[in-house]
């Protein structure tokens, strides 16, 4: 059926065919005159049209959100509001609302421009009077809401693929919600779940803290981490950490709660072994003998042990978190000199450091305590220094008997000494010129008894030497201005006769001052010359060259060099030289006397000079000690 | 000679090494007086006021450096001459001993019989 339609306006401005006025001036106007206001204000979008879908109607609402005015639609058929697909979905509606009279759903609209939104189409059939049909739509614009459906939709599935548990409870502490990695990890199907109460899911000795944490959360209004217990649907009590948040509505109330759960079952074990490590560690360190503590770079101290305390008499807490030096101080036995450079040296060349001998500690009482120590750099994985172990015996003990030791060997050659010059004495008279009724024969032996002798005091005081260097306490040099080349001489007398009788040419280096005055200790450094020559000497072939040589070429020093062409020395020996006891296999063979303890103190000497000593040697050419001294 | 006459005293706790001393002194000349302990010795200097002490430090009664410092303290006893003679071959007693007045400190083990009696011609030159 065509309607013709001639237009006309109403007084409302809304352009009608004969059809839609009839309708309105009897159904609409007349009858329901509130019922077009509700229609013409409602926001609703509303429209009529007969069974053919020829629009009779529409108000300002539907024509507005259609991009149209109302004016132009009236008259025109609905199917414009419609893509070609989605018109297929229409038709089948329609038989549905032509049979049943009415029908409910989502239906795609489109605009004017083409651009289509989702609808909620609640469409019936109006029957003013028998045989006169009209279809109402009324639609409401439901995009926003699908697209708000799909965005749930979607964060929905990103909760499930989390692989953290998640559960949300609404203000009752009823769950609403738990995800995918929940129902797996603790064993809950949904059903099961939804709409419990939370505290099915703690041990009950439990709710005490998640009361005070949630209590926490809602007050303070944000998230609260702690470590708690879930009880898995089997009733296995499962360690998990626990972040607890809380949701407010806009104005402010408690909306929802959002409880995540994370097994650390893992963690805790590592954590436990680690923890028993270390203990075992800690145990180990704070039991040690050693006094022990651990500095970071800028030198203040991370850990000081139970010796430590115990040595010091400092406790970890005066210690810990300051530099250590502002308690604890290394002072030299000898000078009273601080001397903790090990320390320092240690973290900055980052090598292991052995503490220099006969230090002490300064203890919290101000007494001191002799101790050996060590310090080793800590590094990191880059290689980098991060701090320093410092590492300390009490040795005063030990040094106790060091010094027992050093005092009973002097004692010793003391005593030993004593009868030795006896010796020395008496055949000193014995072998005098008046005692002439001595046969050529008995001289010869009184002179062997008084070289022995000779050879027993100078051992004597060679250990004397020995045991004061190794101890280190009463090796003192005593420095005084005195004429280093009248030294040399003097030795050079003493010698004389041992020279004559090996028959040596003994040459005196040309540039040799007159006279060389240096700060030296002036036994000590004659001790250095004779037992150089008395070596050079010894270990020369009859008839050999002894050369003493004199370089003052570098600045602030001067160099003494004693050179001889005799049998050399075996390369092997060369390295272990200055040590004591050594002597070359060819040394003992050429000259048995000796006790390899000559060089090993000269060096000692030459050492607490200041100076340097060293060797240059050729098996069977002959060998030249130099020695320096600083001038 | 310039020792001919001279008083010593030996102040020395071994018979023998006084012995030696003695025999090689008195053989040049030289009037000798022995005391075996620190305490008669230093009685004996007193008394007899000799030319030159030769002196131990190690001593029973009285030692060496109490000796010494008793002399020096004595304004009779004080200007006659002290040399050490020990076997304690060590500087700091070199040094002590210098300190209190002694005019040397000779290492017996190191030294002979007849340097001993040149530095003390060297005393009385």
């Amino acid at each position: 059926m065509k309607n013709k339609v001639k237009a006309k306006l109403d007084n409302g401005g809304v352009l009608m065919n004969d059809f839609s006025r009839m309708f309105i001036d009897k159904y609409y106007n007349k009858e329901y005159p509130l019922f077009k206001f509700i229609i013409d204000k409602s926001n609703q979008q509303i429209a009529f049209a007969d069974m053919k879908g020829n629009i009779v109607y529409v108000n300002d609402s539907w024509a507005r959100n259609h991009g149209y005015m109302v004016k132009e639609l009236v008259g025109k058929n609905l199917s414009i509001f419609h893509t070609k697909e989605e018109l297929k979905k229409v038709h089948k509606f329609n038989k549905i609302l032509v049979k049943k009279g009415k029908y409910v759903g989502e239906i795609e609209h489109k605009r004017r421009d083409g651009s289509t939104f989702v609808t909620l189409m609640d469409n019936f059939i109006f029957e003013p009077k028998k045989g006169l049909k009209f279809m109402v739509g009324m639609a409401t614009d439901i995009s926003e809401y699908k697209k708000n459906q799909l965005e749930v939709k979607k964060s929905a599935n990103y909760l499930d693929l989390m692989a953290e548990s998640l559960v949300v409870l609404n203000q009752d502490r009823k769950i609403v919600k738990i995800n995918k990695a929940f129902t797996k990890l603790w064993g809950y199907k949904e059903a099961e779940i939804i709409g419990k109460n939370i505290w099915k899911l703690f041990p009950r000795r439990q709710r005490e803290i998640h009361e005070f944490n949630m209590k926490e959360s809602i007050q303070k209004k944000k998230a609260v981490k702690f470590e708690t217990y879930i009880l898995t649907k089997e009733k296995k009590e499962i360690p998990t950490q626990m972040i607890g948040s809380v949701i407010f509505d806009k104005n402010g109330n408690l909306s929802d709660m959002i409880a995540l759960f994370r097994d650390i079952r893992k963690e805790k074990l590592i954590k436990l072994k680690m923890f028993e490590s270390e203990k075992k560690l800690s145990a180990i360190i704070e039991n040690m003998g050693g006094g022990l503590f651990v500095i970071d770079k800028d030198f203040k101290v991370i850990l000081f042990n139970k010796s430590a305390e115990n040595i010091t008499g400092f406790s970890s807490s005066d210690i810990i978190g300051k530099k250590y030096n502002n308690n604890i101080k290394f002072v030299f036995e000898n000078s009273g000199n601080l001397g903790d450079a090990f320390i320092y040296n240690c973290i900055k060349k980052g090598e292991i450091v052995r503490l220099q001998n006969h230090t002490q500690i300064v203890k919290k009482d101000k007494t001191k305590v002799s101790v050996s120590s060590s310090a080793a750099p800590i590094k990191n994985e880059q290689g980098e220094i991060v701090g320093g172990i410092i590492l300390f015996y009490d040795v005063s003990r030990e040094r106790e008997i060091d010094k027992m030791k050093s005092e009973f060997v002097s004692l010793a050659s003391h005593q030993l000494k004593t009868p030795l010059t006896g010796i020395k004495w008496f055949t000193e008279l014995l072998s005098q010129e008046k005692n002439t009724n001595l046969t050529e024969e008995q001289k010869d032996f009184i002179k062997q008894i008084y070289i022995s002798n000779e050879r027993l005091i100078q051992l004597v005081s060679d250990l004397l030497d020995v045991s004061h260097i190794d101890t280190g306490r009463k090796f003192d040099i005593v420095l005084e201005r005195d004429d280093i080349v009248k030294i040399f001489n003097n030795v050079l007398e003493d010698k004389d006769h041992l020279i004559k009788e090996k028959r040596i040419k003994f040459i005196k280096c040309v540039n040799t001052p007159d006279r060389l005055d240096s700060l030296v200790d002036s036994k000590k450094i004659r001790q250095v010359f004779n037992n150089l020559v008395d070596n050079a000497i010894k270990y020369s072939n009859i008839g050999g060259v002894v050369e003493m040589g004199c370089d003052r070429s570098q600045k602030g020093k001067i160099i003494f060099s004693i050179k001889d062409n005799g049998i050399g020395i075996p390369k092997d020996v060369q390295k272990n030289l200055f040590n004591k006891f050594v002597r070359a296999d060819n040394a003992i063979i050429s000259e048995a006397d000796g006790t390899g303890l000559g060089l090993y103190i000269a060096k000692a000497i030459i050492k607490a000079h200041g100076g340097e000593i060293w060797f240059e040697s050729k098996l069977g050419k002959g060998s030249t000690f130099y020695f320096s001294l600083p001038l | 000679m310039v020792v001919n006459n001279k008083k010593i005293i030996i102040i020395e706790d071994d018979d023998f090494i006084s012995r030696a001393l003695k025999i090689k002194l008195e053989d040049k000349g030289i009037n000798i007086l022995i005391a075996k302990d620190g305490k008669t010795g230093l009685d004996i200097v007193k008394k007899e006021k000799p030319d030159l002490v030769l002196l131990d430090l190690i001593l029973p009664k009285m030692s060496g450096y109490d000796v010494l410092v008793e002399l020096k303290k004595d304004i009779v006893t004080k200007k006659i001459p002290v040399i050490i003679l020990t076997n304690l071959n060590q500087n700091e007693v070199e040094k002590k001993v210098k300190d209190f007045g002694a005019i040397d400190c000779l290492v017996k083990a190191n030294i002979s019989l007849e340097q001993i009696f040149k530095r003390i011609s060297e005393v009385f030159k």
